[in-house]
C-alpha cells in the first residue's frame, strides 16, 4: 500500500528515509516519491557506508533536525540499503505534531 | 520550555547544587561534626553517585538542538584529548597528594609534589574537566553544553576552590607545594619551576593510563550507546 513518509504506530513513529552516503554535507533534503507510489525523506550524510558509520550519522542528523533524543532513534529496516526505515520512540501525536513544523519547511513537504 | 530539557536543568542544578553545598559551604562542617570524616564521605559520595545517575539519565533523554555543526575537527578532539585524561586519571588515584581530601599532612614531606603533580597539582580534576571539555566541543548541542558544561565548571572550578581550602589548612606549607607545581596542567613544568620526572610518574601508571583510553574507546558504544564518531 503506498504511503507517506510518516506513519504513526502504537508506541512512536516510522519514518522512511532515502540516504545517500559519501555526500558533501550532512542534511535533509527534502521528501520525493517512490517507485512503489509512496513517500520518503531524502538525506544525505558525508560519512560511508560502512561499520554502520553513514547510518549513525543519519541518527545523529536526525536527531538535531527533529529535535529528539539519540537514543530515542533507531533503524528498523534497511541498516544495509538506502532506503530504510526509521523509528522514533515517543507518544506518537505529540512527536507528529513536533515534527509538522519542521517537515513543512521542506522541498516538497 | 520542553519537558525533556526541563528535566535535565533541574537535574544538572540538583547536581551542581549539592556539590557545592556539601563541599563549600557551612554545610560540611556541621555535618562532619555529627557524622565524623568517615561518614560524611560516605554521605557525600552516594548522594553524588545517586544524582550523577539522574543526571545521565536526563541527558540521554533529553532533545538535540544543535549549537553549532559536527564537524571532522570536532571529533577528533575529545580521540586526542582523552589520552592525556586517562593518564591524569589513572595517575592520579594513584600518587600521594596534598590538596586530597584528608591528606593535607602530605605537604610536608620532603617531596610535597611526586610524579604527576608536576604536570598539575590537581590531575583528576584536570581529568574529569578534559573529559567535559572536549566532548561539549564534539557533540556542539544544547543539552551536551548543560552535562558536560556543569561537568567542567565543577571539577575546573572546583580546583580553585580546593586551592584556597588548601592554602587555608595548610598553612606555611601551601608556599611549598605552589612553588613546584600548578593548576593548570604543564604551566609550572614551562615556567621552570620543576621538572618532568617520567620515572617518577611511572610508565607503569603511563601505560595503564593508555589502557584504560583503549577500553573507553573500545567500549564506548556499550557504555553510552554510541559509536566514537571518528571522520
Amino acid at each position: 500500500m503506498p504511503s507517506g513518509p510518516i506513519v504513526p504506530t502504537r508506541d512512536g513513529l516510522r519514518v522512511a528515509i532515502r540516504l545517500s552516503p559519501r555526500a558533501k554535507y550532512d542534511r535533509l533534503l527534502g521528501i520525493a516519491s517512490t517507485a512503489e507510489g509512496g513517500r520518503t525523506f531524502k538525506a544525505s550524510v558525508t560519512a560511508r557506508a560502512r561499520d554502520g558509520r553513514a547510518n549513525e550519522a543519519l541518527l545523529q542528523l536526525l536527531a538535531r533536525a527533529w529535535r529528539v533524543a539519540r537514543r530515542d532513534l533507531s533503524i528498523v529496516v534497511g541498516a544495509a540499503s538506502r532506503n530504510k526505515i526509521v523509528r522514533i520512540a515517543g507518544e506518537p501525536y505529540q512527536l507528529l505534531a513536533k515534527l509538522s513544523d519542521e517537515i513543512t519547511n521542506l522541498p516538497g513537504g | 520550555m520542553d519537558k525533556g530539557l526541563l528535566s535535565l536543568v533541574i537535574a544538572g542544578v540538583a547536581f551542581c547544587g549539592s556539590h557545592i553545598l556539601l563541599s563549600s559551604t557551612r554545610l560540611r562542617g556541621s555535618l562532619r561534626d555529627q557524622l565524623g570524616e568517615r561518614g560524611f564521605l560516605v554521605v557525600y559520595s552516594l548522594t553524588s553517585l545517586v544524582i550523577f545517575a539522574w543526571f545521565v539519565a536526563a541527558y540521554s533523554a533529553a532533545p538535540t538542538i544543535g549549537l553549532w555543526p559536527r564537524r571532522q575537527w570536532t571529533a577528533l578532539v575529545p580521540v586526542s584529548v582523552m589520552p592525556l585524561a586517562t593518564i591524569l586519571l589513572v595517575a592520579g588515584y594513584s600518587t600521594r597528594n596534598p590538596t586530597a581530601v584528608g591528606m593535607e599532612r602530605l605537604a610536608r614531606v620532603d617531596d610535597p609534589a611526586p610524579g604527576i603533580l608536576s604536570v598539575t597539582r590537581h590531575p583528576v580534576m584536570w581529568a574529569i574537566g578534559l573529559w567535559a571539555v572536549s566532548h561539549l566541543i564534539a557533540n556542539g548541542d544544547l543539552s551536551s553544553v548543560l552535562f558536560f558544561g556543569s561537568l567542567a565548571a565543577l571539577s575546573l572550578g572546583g580546583t580553585v576552590l580546593i586551592d584556597r581550602k588548601k592554602q587555608l589548612a595548610l598553612g606555611s606549607n601551601w608556599p611549598r607545594l605552589t612553588e613546584v607545581t600548578s593548576n593548570l596542567p604543564f604551566a609550572a613544568l614551562l615556567a621552570g619551576r620543576t621538572k618532568l620526572r617520567w620515572r617518577d610518574i611511572g610508565m607503569l601508571r603511563i601505560a595503564a593510563g593508555l589502557l584504560l583510553y583503549a577500553v573507553l574507546y573500545l567500549a564506548h558504544p556499550k557504555i553510552t550507546g554510541l559509536p566514537v564518531m571518528v571522520p
